[in-house]
């Protein structure tokens, strides 16, 4: 029975998605959010009941003549595809909760939680097919359902960074196809479960299919050059599809890199031809490139969004040093940062719900009339910037440790480096909001209560710090949840995530 | 595996005769009854729809049909011959014809002159259907003949001065075509004693006036494909005749060209032989151009027919460079995408149909919030659109993996790049189409009394045809049990491959 589980969690919530948008427009519109919610959990279920097998060391493997492609296409969870899609599953959760009191003052609800499952039918489909065509086909379809999550405002800046990412992806999409087409025509196959890797001689072609590979994960990771959707983005979308498109959806460019390293490729490929440095170099610059821009934005989801190019950084090093400690670094990142990256989004997301701001200098004070926004933001602040016991420290570490055994100290200076630049431009952000009172008096002025956003007429408030600016608990409680997670695994007698990351990244050595 | 058996039928005579007598009929019914005329017209389509699967049994077993007249027209004599890919041709315009002649049906109802426009349907099918069912290239090029003369009709239908020039246009080029057909039909029989198909290759190696004849042949099949740089005829036609004549000849009329360079190609040279000599790299060339300029042009272009006809040429250089690679995998992709092009490129064009009967628009620049008007219509856009960029699970991406596999086995990787840049491009021509027709606020206030938008779709019988169309790109590979097309395309590319090692 367990073998048709990822299928299952896979197609739910794309069919789920579909008969969401034909209930809500004809038959029942109040059910629309809990109904969005019961599919986004049942899918967070369907991907949790694989918990058992996967503790066993099993591999969940279930080929399908779903379509009637070149190929077939499996179904295969292991460890790492196990522990990403329930991370996805869990954050698409939080976010589908967060959401109704977000887009209360929006349009086009409908379409919105349509896609926003679809688009997790699509995310944990690419975690759980057991070949590239399988990967290739869900892939797609999340990045075009994602563009309707970030054209959503539909005013001219978010169609523009919408265009910006459709035909980025697009080409991502078809460098990816070139990679597939040539790793069948070497190997024959497309399947990950053949022990070796699938191309085993290195050639011209081999260059040019892993060149392929790199741009299409590349684009949607957000590395260096190819970032350039991601700034744009991340503004232009509503905070629960940030926060997602931030938190998991540009992981599976490093998921899928994972895979090509260790599964298309192999370790022992890589030690004869040293194709990995590239990736190195570029994750290198792209942590750089992406801390030092993040301090000159003023507008914080954007500069949320430079701070998540340098945060990949991170992952595609720990991804490219090919060693099992720097991969156990790397995915406990994507974890960390999944969580922290989240928190800061919706946090994000709150303040504009409540007071319309989104530019940083306006937001002085914030922290008196939002405290427990931004004790969320603070603690996934601390994170972000690695102060231990926080997750961030514990991927740092892992990183470091990893740089050091493999002898190449200068990724710790790195990594030193960029969480000082984090420690710059998150840090007067929450020193501004908790400690700035005379800003909070001309920010109170402007402060809008009780509303949720553009209609209500803005009511003068009484300067001075008060709880009535304060987002709604449905907005709070996704936020929370995701602040705890950044330390509290940290203070459990097992840090469950790194334990369970350390098993399922050695299944790959 | 195909056998070499053989079996006399008159069954693709009678295919051929259903459309002609029916659209003859027409005609003449028209003069007394308009309710006979469009029964006749309907029949025209329906009778050889309904013959095909009778074909198909008849061909069970891999059995070549045949039929011969050898004192009808001296000094090869009329035949007639259906292999697998006679067959795949024949069933695809069957099914095509079907829906676009349903859509015609509904679409001119009210025009000026329906009755000569619906005639001349029937007749042109008729013409489509006898060129891939010629038993040799003789009896081809009075089929070819045929189906351009009636064609010419279809596009000046609409007597304005621009038709006129188009349909004149066309006219000079067919014209051209069909006597390089003739030069090239004249050559080979003087050379190879013989016109028949069916025999691998019938040309003595390595002789001048065989290239004389390939590039006569080049020629002829290369304007009817429009193919670069012989297109000129295919973008003003597009762009003044009605719109199901333009999707008929997207559907059939350029497949009937590229019938022929297959023909001629695999059958009459033989695969050994264009190998050999590497003529193969001439159309190989063309094929590159005509996809880049073809996408190219389609970008810049306003009117919607303009930038559907130059995004047709971009596509027919698939086809041309699946058959001009030589190789088996490349063959399926090319045939393959005879249909999937078919599909979705005629869902385009009575998508645009139905938006200009809708809404009187056929500027791309026009169109925002269109897709809030006529959802439906839209929907089947967006499908097709994505079918064309080549996303799975639609049929364009069994086209391009077939396509690129080919390349490889050919050697060079370049061909996929190729392949690549042209989905890029069509993903730029098509999806701002489909942006601007759902979302945007400007898009929203065209459409919209207050807050209710205004939806008013085009009538069922032309949004039938549209969601079947659209249907199509994702019925074989996601729906039926098998994906028949692609079967057939790979028996037919066995029947050339397994004969030449």
């Amino acid at each position: 029975m367990y073998a048709n589980l990822p299928a299952l969690a896979a197609l739910f919530p794309i069919a789920g998605g579909l008969a969401l948008y034909f209930i809500t427009n004809y038959l029942n519109v109040r059910i629309r959010e809990p109904l969005a919610l019961a599919i986004s959990g049942t899918t967070l279920f369907l991907v949790a009941l694989m918990f058992p097998p996967i503790l066993d060391g099993q591999t969940l493997e279930a080929g399908y003549r779903l379509f009637h492609l070149p190929l077939s296409i499996t179904f295969r969870v292991d460890g790492i595809g196990f522990f990403l899609s329930l991370l996805a599953s869990f954050l698409w959760f939080l976010a589908t909760l967060y959401s109704p009191r977000y887009l209360a003052h929006s349009h086009a609800h409908d379409r919105y939680y349509a896609f926003l499952l679809m688009a997790q039918g699509g995310c944990v489909g690419v975690m759980v097919t057991g070949d590239l065509l399988g990967l290739f086909l869900f892939f797609e379809f999340m990045a075009l359902t994602t563009y309707v999550l970030i054209a959503h405002e539909e005013d001219a800046y978010s169609l523009f960074a919408g265009a910006k990412y459709l035909y980025l992806t697009v080409a991502g999409g078809l460098a990816i196809f070139f990679g597939l087409v040539v790793t069948y025509y070497l190997a024959g196959s497309v399947s990950f479960a053949r022990p070796g890797g699938l191309i085993t001689e290195p050639s011209g072609l081999a260059l040019a299919a892993f060149i392929g590979f790199l741009i299409g994960f590349g684009i949607k990771a957000g590395m260096f050059p190819l970032h350039v959707w991601l700034p744009d983005a991340h503004p232009a979308a509503p905070a629960p599809a940030s926060a997602l498109l931030s938190g998991i959806m540009i992981k599976t460019g490093a998921y899928g890199l994972i895979r090509i390293f260790h599964n298309v490729y192999s370790l022992r490929f890589f030690e004869a031809v040293n194709w990995e440095i590239c990736v190195v170099i570029l994750a290198s610059v792209t942590i750089l490139l992406g801390s030092a821009l993040a301090i000159l934005q003023d507008n914080l989801k954007r500069r949320l969004a430079y701070s998540s190019i340098a945060q990949i950084g991170y992952i595609l090093l720990g991804i490219s040093l090919l060693s099992e400690r720097a991969l156990v670094g790397a995915v406990y990142h994507i974890f960390t940062h999944a969580l922290m990256k989240g928190c800061l989004f919706l946090c994000a997301g709150a303040i504009i719900v409540q007071t319309g701001k989104k530019n940083i200098s306006e937001m002085g004070g914030i922290g008196f009339h939002m405290p427990l926004t931004m004790l969320c933001f603070t603690l996934a602040s601390f994170s972000m910037v690695g102060i231990p016991p926080f997750n961030g420290f514990i991927s740092k570490w892992q990183l470091s440790m990893a740089a050091l055994e493999l002898n190449r100290p200068i990724f710790v200076a790195l990594l030193i480096l960029s969480s000082l630049l984090n420690a710059v431009y998150y840090f007067p952000i929450i020193i501004a909001a908790f400690f700035n009172r005379r800003s909070e008096a001309e920010s109170g002025a402007h402060a809008v209560h009780g509303g949720h956003g553009g209609h209500t007429p803005p009511e003068i408030s009484a300067p001075g710090p008060s709880l009535a600016g304060e987002a709604p608990w449905e907005m709070l409680v996704p936020t929370a949840i995701l602040a705890v997670g950044c330390f509290i695994f940290a203070l459990t007698p097992v840090n469950w995530p790194l334990e369970m990351i350390k098993t399922v990244t050695h299944g790959l050595f | 595996m195909t056998s070499n058996a053989v079996t006399a039928s008159a069954l693709p005579l009678v295919m051929i005769l259903i459309p002609l007598g029916c659209g003859l009929a027409a005609l003449a019914a028209g003069l007394v009854s308009e309710k006979a005329a469009r029964l006749l017209f309907m029949a025209s389509v329906l009778g050889p729809a309904a013959a095909a699967p009778l074909l198909l049994k008849e061909m069970a077993g891999g059995k070549t049909l045949v039929l011969k007249f050898a004192q009808l027209l001296p000094p090869g004599g009329l035949s007639f011959r259906v292999d697998h890919l006679s067959l795949f041709m024949v069933l695809l315009f069957c099914l095509y014809g079907l829906i676009v002649f349903v859509y015609a049906l509904e679409f001119m109802k009210d025009r000026p002159g329906r009755i000569r426009f619906w005639g001349g349907m029937s007749l042109t099918l008729a013409g489509c259907l006898g060129v891939v069912m010629a038993g040799d290239l003789f009896t081809l090029f009075l089929f070819f003949e045929f189906m351009s003369v009636i064609f010419f009709i279809l596009i000046a239908h609409q007597k304005t001065p621009e038709a006129s020039a188009a349909a004149m246009k066309f006219l000079f080029m067919t014209i051209i075509a069909g006597v390089a057909l003739f030069l090239g039909c004249v050559l080979t029989y003087l050379q190879a004693g013989t016109v028949c198909f069916g025999q691998g290759g019938v040309f003595p190696a390595g002789v001048v006036p065989a290239f004389a004849a390939f590039v006569a042949f080049m020629v002829a099949f290369g304007i009817k494909s429009a193919m670069f740089p012989m297109h000129l005829w295919m973008p003003d036609a597009y762009t003044f005749a009605p719109i199901p004549a333009a999707a008929l000849s997207s559907g059939m009329l350029l497949k009937t060209g590229v019938y022929g360079f297959i023909r001629v190609l695999y059958d009459l040279y033989g695969l050994k032989l264009v190998s050999e000599l590497h003529w193969n790299n001439l159309l190989l060339g063309l094929a590159c151009v005509t996809i880049l300029y073809g996408s190219l042009n389609a970008v810049v272009q306003d009117n919607l027919n303009r930038r559907l006809a130059y995004s047709g040429i971009a596509q027919i250089g698939y086809i041309l460079l699946g058959i001009s690679l030589l190789t088996e995998n490349g063959f399926i992709g090319n045939l393959y995408h005879v249909f999937a092009h078919a599909l979705m490129k005629g869902c385009l064009f009575l998508c645009a149909g139905a938006v200009l009967v809708g809404t009187g628009k056929q500027k791309v620049s026009e169109l925002g919030g269109v897709g809030l008007r006529m959802p439906l219509t839209m929907l089947a856009f967006t499908v097709a659109s994505v079918t064309a960029v080549g996303l799975p699970p639609f049929n364009v991406f069994v086209t391009k993996w077939y396509l690129g596999q080919g390349a490889l086995d050919f050697g060079q990787p370049l061909f996929l790049v190729l392949l690549l840049v042209s989905s890029m491009l069509n993903a730029a021509y098509y999806l701002p189409i489909v942006i601007s027709a759902f979302l945007g606020e400007k898009a929203l206030r065209q459409h919209t009394i207050g807050r209710q938008v205004r939806i008013k779709e085009a009538s069922p019988v032309l949004l039938i045809p549209i969601l079947l169309l659209a249907f199509g790109s994702i019925a074989f590979t996601v729906v039926a049990p098998h994906n028949w097309p692609l079967e057939l395309a790979r028996a037919a590319a066995q029947a050339f491959f397994a004969a030449t090692p």
